[in-house]
């Protein structure tokens, strides 16, 4: 056994480096975790495109003051004709997120802090977000950020072809919109040549390249509404 | 005799009293945080929020569980064992051995602060001996045995040292209910139990609802969340008791020397009784009395 030896030991202070270093490094993991948090997505209030005839709480009637337009026929001569192809079938569609543990988070009011009698739901959700809450009612865009897409409307009974979906969406105010014609996100789409079709964000069908035997009616849901009400009331 | 020590070679002390101080400060910071949780006023006025369990279980992690187990490791790595041969202080631990005569230590000098744990560094008189720094839980038993052995002077005067006097007081007054598997695993399971079986009644229907429901593993990871949770926040509840007591102990360093263990009796049987008793009492106010 050596002498004095002791003095020049170095692994409890390596030990010790080390393990500050991995709680450095935990640290950041921590922080980058919490920074890297999904903020609410803004489309959270435009309805889910749901696949296959529409479900029980979709419309039985088109909604009284609600737009519909004739498009052109001009615009109806001129359809191309468009081949889906499915894509892999394997790749699920929204996998589902690991399931993360809500953080209930309560806003209170400010005490004595007065919002004013003509503020509406976008003021609120707009001061709410500028005090930093992103969850609860603020979680969802103000009114007006995702205005329901315009598009062909698809009535109901008409039997999609492969390739097509329905796609419904809300009004600001909650009244349901007939839901309109948009491409499938699972599969692609070929014109006559072969060529791909390009695919606008938000994947709606453009008139031209609708089904030949689908009546062209446009909705308009910029057109002024008749003021809100809840779904499936005084239809 | 032979006398368990930590050897702590230079450059360890540093990093180990980091890892501390950062394991203990998170655990306070985290009690702390948890005090609105018992007095609703601040609630309201902090616009607090909750810890989710996740969330503290990913801060526990990282900054107790982690530094803590850094410093344990150091601690294996640098225990010893320390004793008095042919008039010469022995050390042997996993780095080596080493020796000083008795007679050529010159002075002993406590470590101001006790961190990571109580210490001192024998100083020889000449070169030819190696400066040790020594840690251990109550380091007057080695100053005792030095004393004995024929460096009585410097021994004397580092017995006065305040952090030596505040380690000899806590490690005499130790109890069987300060060992950590009692006073954190198995009394959680005080609150732990009744909490469960609340929760098994409210969601399932039944002390053995989500068994009949979901089976085994599920009751069972229930119950551990349950049990884990307790202990975690009795493991905070300590952290905050022993946080608001021990600067109080330090005015017991006013008094002289020879109340040192009196007073320090007092104050860990106050927080025992204050630890022991608390889960319960509040446990009965929320449970029976509501």
């Amino acid at each position: 056994m050596k002498t004095d030896t002791e003095l020049r030991f170095r692994a409890p202070a390596i030990a010790g480096c080390i393990a500050l270093a991995l709680v450095a490094a935990g640290a950041g993991l921590l922080w980058w975790g919490r920074a890297a948090q999904p903020m609410p997505e803004a489309s959270l209030h435009s309805a889910v495109p749901r696949e296959g005839a529409p479900g029980p709480t979709a419309p039985t009637a088109p909604p009284a003051g609600e737009a519909r337009a004739e498009a052109s026929p001009a615009a109806a001569a001129a359809r191309r004709s468009v081949t889906p192809r499915r894509q892999d079938a394997a790749a699920p569609r929204g996998a589902a997120s690991p399931s993360e543990e809500e953080v209930e988070h309560v806003f209170e009011n400010e005490p004595g802090r007065d919002y004013g009698p003509g503020i509406d739901a976008k003021g609120y959700i707009e001061a709410l977000r500028e005090a930093g809450e992103t969850e609860g009612i603020a979680a969802f865009p103000p009114p007006g950020t995702d205005p329901p897409k315009a598009g062909v409307i698809v009535p109901e009974g008409y039997a999609l072809p492969e390739g097509y979906e329905r796609y419904y969406q809300y009004s600001d105010e909650g009244a349901p919109l007939e839901p309109i014609l948009v491409y499938s996100p699972d599969y692609e789409f070929f014109d006559d040549e072969g060529a791909p079709i390009p695919i606008a964000p938000g994947r709606v069908v453009p008139p031209e390249e609708a089904p030949p035997d689908l009546p062209i009616q446009i909705l308009d849901p910029e057109r002024p509404r008749e003021p809100g009400r809840l779904i499936d009331q005084n239809p | 005799m032979n006398l368990a020590v930590l050897g702590i070679p230079p450059g360890a002390r540093l990093p180990v009293a980091l890892l501390q101080i950062l394991a203990r400060g998170a655990l306070v910071l985290l009690a702390l945080y948890h005090v609105p949780l018992l007095l609703p006023e601040l609630h309201q006025a902090l616009d607090y929020r909750p810890l989710a369990t996740l969330e503290l279980g990913g801060l526990l992690a990282v900054f107790f569980a982690l530094p803590e187990l850094g410093a344990w490791i150091v601690r294996r790595l640098c225990a010893s064992r320390a004793w008095i041969e042919s008039g010469a202080l022995v050390i042997e631990g996993r780095g080596g051995r080493a020796e000083v005569p008795v007679g050529e230590i010159a002075e002993i000098v406590p470590w101001a602060l006790p961190v990571p744990w109580p210490g001192l560094r024998l100083r020889p008189r000449s070169s030819a001996h190696p400066s040790l720094r020594l840690a251990a839980a109550d380091p007057s038993i080695l100053l005792e045995l030095l004393g004995a052995s024929g460096a009585a002077m410097p021994a004397r005067e580092a017995l006065a040292h305040p952090s030596l006097r505040l380690a000899r007081a806590r490690e005499r007054s130790r109890s069987r209910l300060d060992r950590p598997l009692l006073k954190f695993a198995i009394f959680a399971l005080v609150p732990a139990l009744p909490l469960f079986r609340l929760h098994q009644w409210i969601s399932f229907g039944g002390t053995f609802g989500e068994y009949h429901e979901f089976g085994l593993a599920a009751y069972l990871l229930g119950f551990a969340l349950y049990w884990g949770l307790s202990a975690i926040y009795l493991l905070l509840f300590a952290a905050g008791l022993r946080a608001l007591a021990e600067p109080l102990t330090l005015v017991a360093l006013l008094l002289p020397p020879r109340w040192d263990l009196a007073v320090r009796r007092v104050a860990e049987g106050l927080l025992r009784a204050l630890y022991y008793l608390t889960p319960p009492a509040l446990l009965i106010a929320r449970l029976a009395l509501q």
